[in-house]
C-alpha cells in the first residue's frame, strides 16, 4: 500500500464526509430545536434531487441549486405545520411514526410524479471531469461539492451565531419556557427551524444527485448515514455533527483499502466504541430539555 | 295472453337451459393468473415492466379466441418485493380469487418462497425473475418454471466473449450477497480458462451510496477490464461514479448481467453487458414484438417485458396443449420437448423448457453502448447495439453439475 493510495482515499473520505455533514446537520438542528426524530428528513433530500431536477432542466444547474431548497423548505413548514405541531408535548415515539409515514407516502408520491425509472442527471461541463492534485486525479464535482458543503457550513453558523433569529432558535431550544415568556413566538421559531433544516436536506440532494443518481429511494440511502453521524456527534450538537460527518466519511474510505466488505459497516462500528465510551456522543453536552 | 309466474320461470328455465348447453365454455368461466410484481419500492419499474408483458401476452392470446374457448384474465398484486408479503398476496389471489396460476416476482428469495408454496400447494407457478442458481438446481420442484436464465448463464455466455475479445486482466467490483458471489465465481472461471487473470476482486456491501474509495483502487490495480457485478441502485451508482471519474476511458466497462431499467439512470451509458433478451435481436417476429409493444405502452420493451410476455404466453399454450387447466397436465405439457417458435420466443436460436429442471433454454446476448450521441434516439432504452449471442444449452448447468432432483408431484 503506497502513501498516494492512503493520500487519495483520504481526500475522497473528506469529500464523502462533507456531503454527509450535509445531509445531517438538518436533521441535527430538528432534532435538537423540536426533539423530532425526523424519518421525513430523507425524503426531503429526494424531493430535492427531483425538484432541482425538473427545474435544473429547464433553467439550468444554478436554477435548480436555488429553487429546491426554497420549495423543499415551505414544503417541510407545511409538514411542521400540520403534522407534528399537534403531537408536541406527546411521546417522542408519535413524532417519529408520523415523520416515518410521511417518508413512505411522499417516496410513492415521487413515484407517481416522475415515475420509477431513475433518471440521468449531470453536473454542468464545467465541474466535470478530472482534476491533476499531484498524487492523484481527481473528479472536479467532488471538489466543488467539499467547497460548496464548506460555504454552507459556515453560513448556517453565522446565521445561528450572528443573527437576532439564530439567537432565538439557540435560546429557544435550551430553555423555550423562558423564551416564549420574554414574547418571543416558539411555534414559529419552530416552524422557521423545520423549513431551514428541510431545505439544507435539499441542498445536499441537489449537490448529491449528479453522484448518486436519481432515483425515489435515494433519500433512504442517505439517512441511514446521518443517523450514525447525528448520534456519533452528538445529539443536537453543530460541530458534533460536522467532526462526526467527516470522521464517517473518513472511516468508510480508508477501510476500502484494509476490508472492503466491511467498508459500510465500520461507521457503526465506531458508533458503538463511542457510544461505550461517551454516551451523549464525541461533543454532546448536558442538553436541559433532554434530561 | 297473461303471463304467470309460472309460465315465466318455465319460459326462462328452458331458455337458460338452451344457453348454457349450446355455449358449454361460457359456464367454466375465465381461465385466472395470479400475477404477482413489485409493484411499489426500489424494484417498481421492473414489476410494472414485467406486469406490462404479462399482459401483453394474455391480450395476444385473447385476441386469437382465447386458451380452451376460454377468455383469460390477470388478477394483478403489488407483491411488496419481500418473500412475506408475496406470500400472503399469493395465499389472497388463490384464495379469494380463485386463480388457476400464478406468475410474476422480482427476485430470488420472493420467487423462492413463492416455488415453495407453489409445490405445498400443488399450484403450477411460472417465475419471471430471479437469477439465482439454486431456484432450478438444488432448489427445483415439479411446480415451478422460470422462464429468465440462472446467474451461471449470465456469467458463462459474457465473461467468455469478453475474455476472448477485451483484454486479458480483470478487476471486479462485486455485490457482496450470494448472487454477486456465484457470478464472480463461474466468469473467474470461465475467464481464467480463456488465459485471462482477475486481478482483484473488491466485494462492496448491498446498498453502498458512494463507490468512489472502492473505485479508486482500480487505477492502482490497472486492469484491461473493469468488471461490474451489481444490479439495482447499486449499479447505477457505481455506473454513474465510474463515469464521474473518467474511468470509461481508461479501462473497459463490462457487466455479467443488466437490467434496462438501471441502464437508463446512467448518462451516457457505457460498457459490455450480458443480457437475457434485447430490442436489438434482428429477427422479423421480435421486431414486429417491439413494435407493437411499444404502440400499446409507449415504451421500448425491457427484458422485463419480455420475461413477462414469455411467462404468461408459455404458460397459456402449455394450457392449450395439456388441453386442461390442471397443474399436473400442464406440467406434463412443458415437459414435452417442444421447441419454441420465434414468435414464442422473440429470439434467434433453439429454445426450449428442460425436463428435468424446468429451466428454460434460449440464446444469451451480449449488448454494447451506443456512441453517447446515438443514446435516446428511439426513446429511454434506445442505449444498446447487438455484439453477439451465445446458444443457451452450452452455458447452462449440465445435468452433472446440477443437484436437481424432482420430488413432490
Amino acid at each position: 500500500m503506497t502513501i498516494a493510495a492512503v493520500a487519495a482515499q483520504v481526500v475522497n473520505g473528506l469529500v464523502l464526509g462533507s456531503l454527509y455533514v450535509m445531509i445531517t446537520l438538518g436533521l441535527s438542528l430538528a432534532f435538537g430545536m423540536i426533539g423530532v426524530v425526523n424519518f421525513a428528513h430523507g425524503v426531503m433530500f429526494t424531493l430535492g434531487v427531483y425538484v432541482s431536477f425538473t427545474v435544473g432542466n429547464a433553467f439550468g444547474f444554478w436554477a435548480g441549486l436555488l429553487v429546491a431548497p426554497l420549495v423543499v423548505g415551505v414544503l417541510a413548514m407545511g409538514l411542521e405545520r400540520v403534522m407534528l405541531r399537534p403531537l408536541y408535548g406527546k411521546l417522542p415515539l408519535y413524532g417519529l411514526l408520523a415523520t416515518f409515514g410521511v417518508a413512505l407516502v411522499v417516496e410513492e408520491l415521487i413515484r407517481v410524479v416522475w415515475g420509477s425509472l431513475g433518471m440521468g442527471y449531470g453536473a454542468p461541463d464545467y465541474l466535470s471531469g478530472d482534476v491533476p492534485l499531484g498524487f492523484m486525479r481527481f473528479s472536479r464535482y467532488r471538489l466543488f461539492t467539499l467547497v460548496a458543503s464548506a460555504a454552507l457550513v459556515c453560513g448556517l453558523w453565522l446565521f445561528l451565531m450572528k443573527t437576532r433569529v439564530g439567537l432565538m432558535i439557540r435560546a429557544g431550544s435550551r430553555d423555550p419556557e423562558m423564551v416564549s415568556m420574554l414574547g418571543i413566538p416558539i411555534p414559529r421559531v419552530l416552524t422557521f427551524v423545520f423549513g431551514v433544516a428541510g431545505a439544507t436536506a435539499a441542498v445536499a440532494g441537489v449537490l448529491a444527485s449528479p453522484m448518486w443518481g436519481i432515483l425515489p429511494t435515494i433519500g433512504m440511502t442517505a439517512l441511514m448515514p446521518a443517523f450514525v453521524v447525528v448520534v456519533l456527534g452528538g445529539l443536537g450538537t453543530f460541530w458534533g455533527v460536522v467532526f462526526a460527518g467527516l470522521l464517517v466519511g473518513l472511516v468508510q474510505s480508508l477501510m476500502v483499502l484494509f476490508f472492503p466488505p466491511a467498508s459500510e459497516a465500520a461507521m457503526f462500528l465506531v458508533m458503538i466504541l463511542t457510544l461505550l465510551v461517551r454516551p451523549r456522543g464525541l461533543m454532546g453536552e448536558i442538553w436541559e430539555t433532554f434530561e | 295472453m297473461r303471463l304467470t309466474r309460472r309460465d315465466f320461470l318455465k319460459a326462462t328455465g328452458a331458455t337458460l337451459a338452451v344457453l348454457g348447453a349450446s355455449a358449454p365454455g361460457k359456464k367454466e368461466g375465465p381461465i385466472l393468473i395470479g400475477d404477482l410484481e413489485p409493484l411499489t419500492g426500489p424494484y417498481a419499474a421492473m414489476g410494472q415492466h414485467q406486469r406490462d408483458g404479462v399482459l401483453f401476452g394474455v391480450e395476444e392470446i385473447n385476441a386469437k379466441g382465447g386458451v380452451l374457448g376460454r377468455e383469460v384474465k390477470i388478477v394483478s398484486e403489488d407483491d411488496g418485493n419481500t418473500p412475506s408479503s408475496a406470500l400472503a398476496k399469493a395465499n389472497k389471489v388463490l384464495d379469494n380469487n380463485k386463480v388457476n396460476f400464478l406468475l410474476g416476482s422480482s427476485n430470488s428469495a420472493v420467487a423462492l418462497a413463492l416455488s415453495k408454496l407453489a409445490l405445498e400447494r400443488k399450484v403450477l407457478y411460472l417465475g419471471a425473475n430471479g437469477y439465482a442458481d439454486e431456484l432450478t438446481t438444488v432448489n427445483c420442484n415439479p411446480y415451478f418454471f422460470r422462464t429468465c436464465p440462472s446467474a451461471t448463464m449470465f456469467a458463462r455466455s459474457s465473461g467468455a466473449w469478453m475474455a476472448t475479445n477485451l483484454g486479458k486482466t480483470w478487476h471486479f467490483i462485486t455485490a457482496d450477497y450470494a448472487w454477486g458471489h456465484s457470478t464472480a465465481r463461474a466468469m473467474k472461471a470461465v475467464i481464467e480458462s480463456k488465459g485471462g487473470r482477475i486481478l482483484a476482486n473488491e466485494l462492496v456491501p448491498m446498498g453502498t451510496a458512494d463507490f468512489s474509495a472502492h473505485l479508486l483502487k482500480v487505477r492502482n490495480t490497472k486492469p484491461d477490464i473493469l468488471c461490474v457485478v451489481e444490479v439495482g441502485l447499486d449499479s447505477i451508482t457505481c455506473l454513474k461514479q465510474i463515469i464521474e471519474f473518467g474511468m470509461q476511458k481508461e479501462f473497459k466497462v463490462v457487466g455479467p448481467a443488466l437490467m434496462y431499467e438501471d441502464a437508463v439512470a446512467v448518462k451516457p451509458f457505457v460498457g459490455y453487458w450480458g443480457v437475457e433478451w434485447s430490442h436489438t435481436i434482428a429477427t422479423k417476429e421480435t421486431q414486429d414484438f417491439v413494435a407493437r409493444y411499444k404502440k400499446r405502452f409507449n415504451y421500448i420493451p425491457t427484458t422485463h417485458s419480455w420475461a413477462g410476455r414469455m411467462a404468461s404466453t408459455q404458460l397459456l399454450l402449455g394450457v392449450e396443449r395439456a388441453k386442461s387447466t390442471d397443474a399436473k397436465a400442464v406440467i406434463k405439457a412443458l415437459e414435452d420437448g417442444h421447441e419454441l417458435t420465434p414468435a414464442e420466443s422473440l429470439k434467434t436460436g433453439k429454445a426450449y423448457w428442460r425436463p428435468w429442471d424446468h429451466q428454460l433454454i434460449g440464446e444469451m446476448y451480449l449488448v454494447k453502448a451506443k456512441a453517447p450521441a446515438e443514446q435516446r434516439k428511439l426513446g429511454d432504452f434506445d442505449l444498446f447495439e447487438m455484439v453477439t449471442s451465445t446458444p443457451g444449452d452450452q452455458v447452462a448447468h449440465a445435468r452433472s453439475e446440477s443437484q436437481c432432483k424432482m420430488v413432490g408431484a
